[in-house]
């Protein structure tokens, strides 16, 4: 007895709920939709910055630029004691010649001033490879370890501006966390107040239904899936946009990305952010009505 | 069946509606429940089935301790009971038939089940034809029956009618004594408020008389007429 369900019965009752307030309704459902758009937006462009600075991590290297006219004893000792620290893979000796050709293809394709250039101005260096996946401090310790190495005129390590930008993008992170709990308590305070008023204007029915011994779980039904209904089809919608403005936007990015990346389509999970989306849109929706409910309940 | 002991009910105003109120209400008993207006029958019904509770006393019901009766236990201890209410508390939007239907769905009734079950007893109380009326638009006679008809649909093993006749024309009113003494030679226990002493002497039921928030009158069977 206590077990027999009406999901059809409970659906319809939440559909005749919207419906009665159709206008509330909607505008639940459209600040749910723009605030699920915007995370979805900021979520897009943190996954993407993060596909950028990663792949630069990855191949982050440091050049260790050598005096001028160093001796090959010093550079031999010089390039066993970079291979001893630990964290380095590999060390490579580019000569003044070599640098200067790798310089010459790299630019090659945007300007031809290089040719014009009647002494070679670059320094021989050491290009070291450090274990894949190494956070940007381990590296900036292990450039300033061979800084000090005799020999080493100058180090460099793919940047000073890597590590700020690593910072930015933690930066970027916890913005993100806190405009999105921002977003997700603005999405569940206003369910829970839609839910309120429409409880409110059932009051009667609410009472009656207690009177002739409906369980707390069949009032509560009809007005979990209304939260649940605004929440799903506001986040549907919101990923909708995200989506439209992703394929308007994103191809003419390619270039862009190619120059910071060396990959002219990075990959994010698109599909995952959409769906996580949505699912967390109808979960804000239930939290939203449970809440209102339950205050609703205990208040009677 | 329905035990009171030294029940007292006072509202938070200060009015004492019932004082030290005691009875026992057998199994299929059909039990009036008489007293001017203001004697308290409300209130005591409304104890009976907890929507509220007595300042003071012991109320047992088909073996439940309505004081200890857990808030979650309430909705399955109503659903032995029917109710009609003095002022009948449909729902005005809903139509007749969603009315007394929604008695059943609140159960879990399964929904084939629920059709023919509102169907006949909407034939019982005469109001067939008007079942897709919506109750706001019905005549206070025809709200009552409605009323009725959502209590009797249960199939209750007690049912508590407060004032049930109080709305219908003689007629009506002997019908649905009828249909009252009916299902209560059928094992439902009735306890039944009115203050209509006609239909008292005319029945000869049991007699619990109230005033004042007591006990006056309890006879087994009221025998001289008036
Ligand atoms: N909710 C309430 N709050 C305060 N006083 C009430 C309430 N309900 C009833 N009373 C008072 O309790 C007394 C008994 O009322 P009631 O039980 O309705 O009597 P009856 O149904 O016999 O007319 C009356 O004095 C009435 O004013
Ligand atoms: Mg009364």
């Amino acid at each position: 007895m206590r077990g027999v369900n009406y999901p059809y019965y409970f659906l319809a009752k939440a559909l005749k709920g919207i419906k009665r307030h159709l206008f509330l309704n909607i505008v639940t459902v459209v600040i749910i939709t723009f605030s699920m758009a915007i995370f979805g937006i900021f979520s897009l462009l943190f996954l993407y910055t993060k596909g950028v600075v990663d792949r630069w991590e990855e191949r982050m290297g440091i050049s260790a630029y050598l005096e001028e006219g160093i001796d090959r004893a010093t550079l031999k000792a010089l390039m066993d004691r970079i291979r001893a620290i630990d964290g380095v893979e590999g060390v490579r000796y580019i000569s003044k010649e070599e640098a200067y050709r790798l310089f010459k293809r790299e630019l090659s394709s945007l300007s031809d001033v290089v040719e014009d250039l009647d002494e070679n101005p670059l320094p021989s260096s050491l290009e070291v490879r450090v274990r894949s996946g190494m956070e940007v401090e381990g590296v900036e310790r292990i450039a300033r370890e061979i800084g000090r190495l005799k020999g080493v005129e100058d180090v460099d390590f793919g940047g000073q501006w890597l590590k700020r930008l690593a910072t930015i993008l933690k930066l970027f992170r916890v913005s993100l966390v806190a405009l999105s709990l921002f977003l997700f308590l603005t999405i569940v305070l206003i369910v829970s107040n839609t839910i309120r008023l429409t409880m409110f204007s059932r009051k009667d029915e609410i009472e009656i239904m207690e009177l002739v011994g409906a369980t707390e779980r069949f009032i509560k039904m009809p007005f979990l899936i209304e939260g649940f209904l605004q929440g799903t089809i506001g986040a549907f919608t919101g990923a909708l946009i995200v989506l439209g403005l992703h394929s308007a936007i994103f191809p003419k990015l390619g270039p862009f990305f190619m120059i910071l990346s060396g990959n002219p389509s990075p990959r994010v999970p698109m599909a995952g952010l959409l769906l996580f989306m949505v699912l967390l849109g109808g979960a804000l929706g239930i939290a939203g009505s449970s809440f209102a409910v339950k205050r609703f309940l205990e208040a009677a | 069946m329905i035990r009171l002991f030294r029940v007292s009910k006072r509202y938070p105003e200060g009015v004492t509606a019932l004082h030290e109120v005691s009875l026992h209400i057998e199994k299929g008993e059909f039990a009036f429940l008489t007293g001017p207006s203001g004697a308290g029958k409300t209130t005591l019904l409304r104890l009976l089935f907890r929507e509220e509770r007595p300042t003071s006393g012991q109320i047992i019901i088909d073996g439940r301790n309505l004081i200890k009766l857990p808030r979650k236990e309430v909705p399955f201890f109503r659903r032995n009971i029917g109710l009609v209410f003095q002022d009948f508390k449909l729902i005005p939007h809903w139509t007749v038939y969603e009315n007394v239907a929604f008695a059943l769905e609140a159960l879990g009734t399964p929904p084939r089940e629920i059709r023919k079950r509102v169907l006949r007893v909407l034939g019982m109380v005469g109001l067939h034809g008007k079942m897709a009326r919506k109750a706001a638009v019905l005549s206070g006679g025809e709200q009552q029956r409605v009323a009725i008809a959502r209590a009797l649909v249960k199939e209750p093993k007690i049912l508590l009618a407060d004032e049930p006749t109080g709305n219908l024309d003689n007629e009506m009113a002997c019908r649905i004594m009828e249909i009252f003494e009916e299902i209560n030679t059928r094992g439902t226990t009735i306890v039944m408020a009115t203050h209509n002493y006609e239909l008292v002497s005319r029945y000869g039921n049991r007699v619990i008389g109230l005033d004042r928030g007591r006990v006056v009158e309890a006879t087994e069977r009221v025998a001289e007429g008036t």
